[in-house]
């Protein structure tokens, strides 16, 4: 024990401190929300890897309806790292929210599979559609008022920016 | 783990020495290669990685519109406006050094002799410091950079003392230094205390260069680096 004189009481000051740490680490959020990171605005889809970890997943098809670069760019890191690219002209609009693991997002009863696209939940609310897919471990929900046929497309041509 | 180290040590009551020694260069170091580990520095790290995220605490708010960060930014001024007026007032790579005042009473013989094997103990130091002392540099915006700096060259200057001690009487060394005390004028209060503390160490024995076994500091330096990039 004499080898090791002192690494006892350095390893109980050490415990005690990072757990210490670790709960204002924790609890700081839960007592001034305004310090949990998230939304976030991200200037380029170029960007989003950076500031998320991952990289983008959407629609290679894009119709010129909506413009062509995104109006929106947000990452959120908790509770799950989720990434939300929005475009927009005039009144067609498309969003698609990546979100990285976690449980499938909640969808109404009525949804069902969109045809011809494996993994998916589709619904509609008024003249927007849902469509909720799964692609290598993100769940990635497309929101837009563009046609069926449009958001088939999307699905279809999902892919890593 | 500046908190850590801080603690432990004076749990301990670590006498000057060695192992001191050993462990400041460790918290001026060790941020330094942590820092400069890749993505370390990303949010999503921070907040789904890290054991600790301070950007959480930075963004508190407090008064108005300032939060903790700008609390901190202040502070970190404040350590780099220090260094900057400690180069003006002592030089940057003046440490260790033996500053004698003016009005200091003739020294004997002997005492002439043991300072200049201290002022050779100095000069066999001072490649180690200047190098330390850059690494500070880098660190000036942080405080306990500046404090585990200060706090190494006065352990170097107490090493100096000891060696310059061997073969000699260390009350001859102690006297010299409270001759340089007693002309020291009030107002610099560190210096005095500086060569207060190293009289105190000398008439106790000299530094303790086996407080605490090799194995410890290893282990101690092992678990810092492997915890401290957790912690951003």
């Amino acid at each position: 024990m004499d080898r090791v004189r002192g690494l006892l009481s350095f390893g109980l000051i050490a415990v005690a401190v990072l757990v210490v740490l670790r709960l204002v680490s924790l609890t700081v959020p839960m007592v001034v929300p305004g310090t949990q990171p998230g939304p976030i605005a991200v200037a380029r889809l170029d960007d989003v890897r950076d500031r998320i970890g991952f990289a983008p997943i959407v629609p290679a098809y894009r119709p010129a309806t909506l413009g062509s670069k995104p109006v929106s760019i947000l990452v959120v890191h908790n509770p799950s790292p989720t990434l939300i690219v929005a475009w927009r002209e005039g009144d067609a609009y498309l969003s698609i929210t990546q979100r990285r693991g976690g449980p499938k997002p909640d969808a109404p009863a009525g949804a069902v599979p969109l045809p011809d696209v494996p993994e998916s939940t589709w619904w509609t609310t008024g003249a927007e559609h849902h469509l909720i897919v799964s692609r290598v471990g993100f769940w990635i929900e497309i929101t837009t008022n563009l046609p069926v046929n449009d958001l088939k497309r999307f699905a279809d041509t999902l892919a890593l920016y | 783990m500046g908190l850590i180290l801080y603690i432990w040590v004076h749990r301990l009551r670590l006498p000057s020495g060695r192992t001191k020694r050993y462990l400041l260069v460790l918290l001026l170091v060790l941020p330094l290669l942590t820092a400069a580990i890749p993505g370390r520095g990303s949010i999503e790290f921070g907040e789904s990685i890290a054991w600790f995220n301070s950007a959480r605490l930075l963004a508190i708010p407090l008064i108005g519109r300032l939060h903790m960060a700008n609390l901190v930014v202040a502070i970190a001024a404040l350590s780099v406006a220090v260094t900057v007026w400690q180069i003006a007032r002592y030089g940057g790579f003046g440490r260790p050094r033996l500053m004698v005042p003016d009005g200091l009473p003739p020294l004997s013989p002997d005492e002439s002799d043991v300072v200049a094997a201290i002022q050779r103990a100095y000069a066999q130091e001072r490649v180690k410091v200047i190098a330390l002392y850059l690494i500070r540099l880098v660190q000036s915006y942080n405080p306990v950079a500046l404090w585990a700096f200060r706090d190494y060259a006065f352990e170097a200057e107490v090493s100096c003392d000891a060696r310059a001690v061997v073969g000699r009487d260390p009350q001859v060394l102690a006297r010299v230094l409270l001759k340089i005390y007693q002309a020291t004028p009030h107002r610099d209060g560190p210096g005095r205390n500086r060569l207060r503390r190293r009289v105190d160490v000398l008439l106790a024995g000299g530094p303790d260069d086996a407080a605490l076994p090799t194995t410890t500091v290893v282990a101690v330096a092992i678990f810092m680096l492997m915890v401290l990039p957790w912690i951003v």
